[in-house]
């Protein structure tokens, strides 16, 4: 029997790498996520150097002078000397202008037409109550009124200002030193740190500085190349017994073979292209930390976990596109079948920044037993300080092997039915009762 | 003889539908056996049901010494009517991989392929793309693929379906060669008169009934030499109303009838009518006798068929 396992496992490889689609597809996943890493950080340092230009309306005729000092420094400060000694504009200056409004008139309405015509962005409508020492400010002492109000930096910009002022002033009205203030006010600034241990030798090994890149880019990466890398494989699983069934192939095959040799050669065919695929990334990426002297964040033991994990993850989400595939007669009733195959499938991706966020909290716990979210969950959880607990490890592992045994013992039942079944596409419930029947 | 396969007590249902009823069939060792009846009558699920695909619902199905296992399954070859290859995959690497499904090395696939590609005139396609190939070709490449293993058991079902009269008749001998080398062959066809021509044992199944079943000498024995054959100047509608014409088949420019009484008298009532163009005593076809037995139904699902 295994001999024929391994003749179909050995054939779909063969067929698969050998194909323009999976040099495609390997070279296209590394540029995706790569490009998207590259964009984000180019997008990060170019941002919109458009001048915002803001009415200020001050009935109190005291702020406007601060606002006025405090944009001419801060346009000044945009000017950053670049690498190469040139000045370069990093934010976007801010062009602020006084109004009186005319007796009668509604200033707000007045403005917003302006707002509207483009000619300015935004308008501050500032309350005479805002110096009112015994702090009753009315319903809005600060109100910034704009059509852009994603557009956050300049309201920050200008309620900071208003406010260190106004406090500035209580302080002078109470009598208090000003200077002192800001000396007793002083923040102290907090850094995170892991664990530090002694070891057997008695010294100290000293814990290391909290790093964004190893508590949460590593998982979350490792966790998202594992999706892909099952993604590039095992709905083509689906494709293929279902073009089989449509080409009137399969018949042929399982008179050699049995039905579940036949999805276990193709389940092992398809886990070996993933660990091609595996085996191509985490070489790259055992370079990269190395020359990024990051190394140390991925241990040795990620690796084999990785592997490990595609392998389960593909023999459970392979074997359930196997057998949709078989248990369709047309592409678009299979199609509409994969869709709550998906979902399912997806599940860790909707929830890995909450098990990221609480590694071993209860969210992260509960996931890691949902039967086919355990391999991708389990990977963010081992590389996620401080990783799992040991008998959670013990666990996962037993999940997946448990999962993995029941899916593909399930999809076996559904493939050799489905497998020689033609016309209507079964509904979910009849999908059911051929798995429970003899 | 010995038995290549054993069908006792085979029965078969869909829901409420009886695909196959309670089947016994032997088919000896070195027969070249015909599976006939139209289409849906039962002869795919009883193949089916020998290759271990389907598994019957009650009876007992031993194939080359087996009971209820595919452990044979490796000794047969099985072409079916719904044929399909990989299109995408080399000729070779096709054949070597079918091959190796049934357990045969890479070496001995690629020496049986080239033997065979060579004999139907195919080598020059060996590393060709299947969807290269014309209809016919890849027919012949499907059948090479059955063939390849040297099985003791070799199925066919339909094997001349969509092919012109020169593949037919290379497939034909391939078959006969297959025979003569020791191979079991059952061949599954709604075709009678190609059963007829090529098969020296017959089952013919109606309905999931076994209707029919020997060797050819055994039906014809049975069913005897009542049939004339007869070309006249003005076809059918002579043998209207004629007392001893007891069922015409028109086939077009000829017809058959089955004659109650002697033949004889038959000419000579026809001389009188018309000129007579060709005049045959013969024994009934496969199709004749079919319909004898499966009376009006049969002949109207044939008619269906043909």
């Amino acid at each position: 029997m295994l001999n024929k396992v391994f003749a179909i496992g050995r054939a779909e490889y063969l067929e698969a790498v050998r194909s323009k689609a999976f040099l495609i597809g390997l070279l296209v996943m590394p540029v995706l996520m790569g490009g998207s890493v590259v964009v984000q950080g180019l997008l990060h340092d170019r941002v919109d150097l458009t001048e915002r230009k803001c009415v200020v309306v001050d009935p109190t005729g005291e702020l406007w002078p601060v606002l006025e000092r405090a944009v001419a420094e801060r346009n000044a400060a945009v000017w950053v000397e670049g690498d190469d000694g040139e000045l370069e504009q990093k934010r976007p200056l801010f062009q602020l202008e006084r109004y009186e409004p005319a007796a009668e008139e509604a200033t707000d309405v007045v403005l917003s037409e302006r707002v509207r015509d483009g000619e300015i962005q935004s308008f501050v409508l500032l309350s005479a109550s805002v110096l009112d020492e015994d702090g009753e400010f009315g319903e809005r002492p600060l109100a910034y009124h704009t059509q852009e109000p994603t557009f956050t930096e300049l309201p920050d910009w200008i309620a900071e200002c208003v406010n260190s002022d106004v406090r500035r002033r209580r302080f002078e009205g109470a009598s208090i030193d000003r200077e002192l203030v800001d000396k007793l006010n002083r923040r102290i600034p907090l850094t995170t740190w892991g664990l530090a241990r002694q070891r057997d030798d008695g010294t100290v090994e000293a814990a290391d500085e909290e790093n964004k890149i190893r508590t949460f880019l590593i998982p979350a990466a490792a966790m998202m190349l594992l999706f892909m890398i099952i993604m590039t494989s095992a709905p083509q699983l689906m494709n293929q017994v279902l073009e089989e069934k449509m080409q009137r192939i399969s018949e042929v095959l399982v008179s050699s073979v049995s039905p579940f040799e036949l999805m276990l050669g193709k389940l092992v065919g398809s886990a070996c292209v993933c660990m091609t695929l595996a085996a191509v990334y985490l070489s790259g990426i055992a370079w990269a930390t190395h020359h990024f002297g990051v190394a140390a964040f991925v241990p040795p033991s990620a690796y084999v976990w990785f592997l490990v994990m595609v392998v389960f993850a593909l023999l459970m989400y392979g074997s359930i596109f196997s057998a949709l595939g078989s248990a369709c007669s047309e592409l678009r009733d299979a199609q509409s079948m994969m869709m709550p195959a998906m979902i399912v499938i997806m599940i860790p991706l909707f929830a890995w920044s909450a098990v990221l966020e609480s590694p071993n909290g209860s969210i992260a716990q509960a996931l890691t037993y949902v039967p086919t979210a355990t391999p991708m969950i389990l990977m963010i959880r081992v590389l996620a300080p401080p990783g799992p607990p040991v008998w959670e490890l013990f666990a996962g592992f037993a999940m997946c092997i448990a999962t993995t045994l029941v899916v593909v013992w399930a999809a076996g039942k559904i493939f050799r039915v489905g497998v020689l079944s033609q016309g209507q596409t079964p509904s979910f419930r009849k999908l059911f009762t051929w798995i429970v029947s003899k | 003889m010995t038995a290549a396969v054993r069908l006792s007590g085979v029965t078969k249902t869909f829901g409420a539908h009886t695909a196959v009823r309670d089947l016994q069939l032997e088919v000896p060792t070195g027969s070249l056996y015909g599976f006939i009846g139209p289409n849906g009558s039962g002869k795919t699920t009883t193949i089916r049901m020998i290759l271990h695909i389907l598994a019957p619902d009650r009876g007992e199905i031993e194939v080359l010494g087996h009971t209820g296992t595919r452990a044979s399954n490796d000794r047969v070859g099985y072409l079916p009517e719904e044929r399909g290859l990989y299109k995408k995959m080399t000729v070779s690497r096709l054949l070597t991989y079918f091959a190796s499904l049934k357990g045969m090395g890479r070496r001995d696939a690629q020496r049986e392929a080239n033997t065979w590609l060579e004999k139907l005139e195919l080598t020059d396609w060996r590393d060709k793309k299947i969807d290269a190939l014309s209809k016919g070709m890849s027919q012949k490449i499907q059948f090479i693929a059955t063939v390849i293993t040297k099985p003791e058991l070799i199925i066919l079902d339909e094997p001349f379906s969509g092919l012109d009269p020169v593949n037919v008749e290379v497939m034909r001998r391939s078959i006969l060669d297959l025979k003569a080398a020791g191979s079991t062959v059952i061949f599954s066809t709604h075709d009678m008169t190609v059963a007829e021509q090529i098969c020296d044992h017959v089952f013919m199944i109606f309905k999931g009934d076994k209707v029919l079943d020997g060797t050819m000498q055994q039906i014809e024995d049975k069913y005897g030499q009542d049939t004339v054959r007869l070309r006249t100047d003005v076809g059918a509608s002579v043998l209207a109303n004629l007392p001893m014409v007891e069922q015409v088949l028109d086939l077009g420019r000829y017809q058959e009838v089955r004659v109650k009484g002697d033949p004889q008298e038959l000419l000579r009532a026809v001389s009188e009518l018309t000129q007579v163009r060709h005049f045959e005593e013969t024994r009934p076809t496969l199709h004749d006798i079919f319909l004898r037995i499966a009376g009006p139904e049969a002949a109207k699902a044939a008619a269906e068929v043909a």
